[in-house]
């Protein structure tokens, strides 16, 4: 299928905008403990951050609407999991690279790409996970209705919010 | 138009970075035509709510202030249960002066305000609810 140059403009910037999102997570791990640059810290950070974001602002920070990108989120037994970070993380050689399975970040975050809401969520997320255990960030990101391995769908996370009612309503607007 | 002491600039731009999803709900009949009150999803897919706030033709200056809405909010205002005025109390302000605005180069200056700031001639009514 051929894209218009729109729709090429579009899928660019919003890999941009994931990259430099996954940037800026491993930025704010760099002077932590090193059990947070592992996979499952840095996963958890994304989809809390995504989560944290819809709540308040009613989109995810990727953006992801069901059929448009295929960044989506699996449902694991360890909970959410976003392939994303699998295809980022082994895909682009440029800006990741892994040692001692602990994910390196090879270039600065450019915030240009984010908006100042994508970073306050992005830090709440960080914070939650300082502040709770493994199984509580496990219990809180699994979701009982889908069976494991399948995808979560975007409806399905907007569903799980606790003011679903609302932020159905109000992406249904327009 | 008025003096921004209070406010800082946070932000200032060269590039037009383009908020294409414009939805103009209402324009000020004559020649000189201005964006009176707006709402739109900016470049990041936030939430805009805003209006125009003064203009200087000399220098080829306008004025906007906006506010970011929850979604919560944005329903609200909506079905005109939450009037302009009320959403803009007790929260940031962001002010937008465009220079140059006629030119191929237009130059954006963002401030953060709160209401108090703003001149009360420049308030919007009370009962300044959305309309279509």
């Amino acid at each position: 299928m051929d894209l218009t140059s729109e729709e090429k403009y579009r899928k660019e910037r919003r890999y941009t905008k994931l990259v430099n999102h996954l940037r800026l997570v491993l930025e704010h791990f760099q002077h932590k403990e090193l059990k947070y640059r592992g996979i499952f810290y840095v996963n958890k950070a994304l989809y809390f951050s995504d989560i944290f974001h819809m709540e308040k602002w009613g989109r995810l920070i990727c953006d992801a609407r069901t059929a448009e990108i295929s960044w989506d989120y699996y449902n694991l037994k360890s909970g959410a999991f976003s392939n994303r970070l699998s295809y980022m993380v082994t895909g682009d050689i440029e800006n990741f690279k892994i040692v001692n399975r602990r994910i390196v970040n090879l270039r600065a975050c450019n915030k240009k790409h984010l908006s100042g809401s994508d970073e306050k969520a992005v830090i709440e997320a960080i914070k939650y996970l300082e502040n709770s255990t493994i199984k509580e960030i496990v219990q809180a990101s699994y979701y009982h209705d889908i069976p494991i391995g399948q995808k979560i769908d975007y409806w399905d996370i907007v569903e799980a919010m606790p003011n679903a009612s609302d932020l159905i309503e109000y992406l249904n607007y327009d | 138009m008025f003096s921004i002491e209070n406010g800082k600039l946070i932000n200032y731009e060269k590039r037009f970075t383009g908020n294409k999803k414009y939805q103009i709900l209402k324009y000020e009949d004559g020649f000189d035509k201005y964006l009176e009150l707006f709402t739109y999803l900016n470049v990041y897919n936030n939430r805009i709510v805003g209006s125009f706030l003064e203009k200087n033709s000399k220098l080829h200056e306008e004025r906007y202030m906006f506010i970011f809405v929850t979604p919560r909010e944005y329903l609200f205002f909506k079905k005109q249960e939450l009037s302009y005025l009320t959403l803009l109390k007790n929260r940031e302000i962001y002010i937008q002066d465009v220079h140059d605005m006629y030119t191929r180069t237009p130059q954006f200056y963002y401030y953060k305000l709160t209401l108090e700031d703003i001149p009360k001639n420049l308030w919007p009514e009370e009962n300044s609810y959305y309309t279509e």
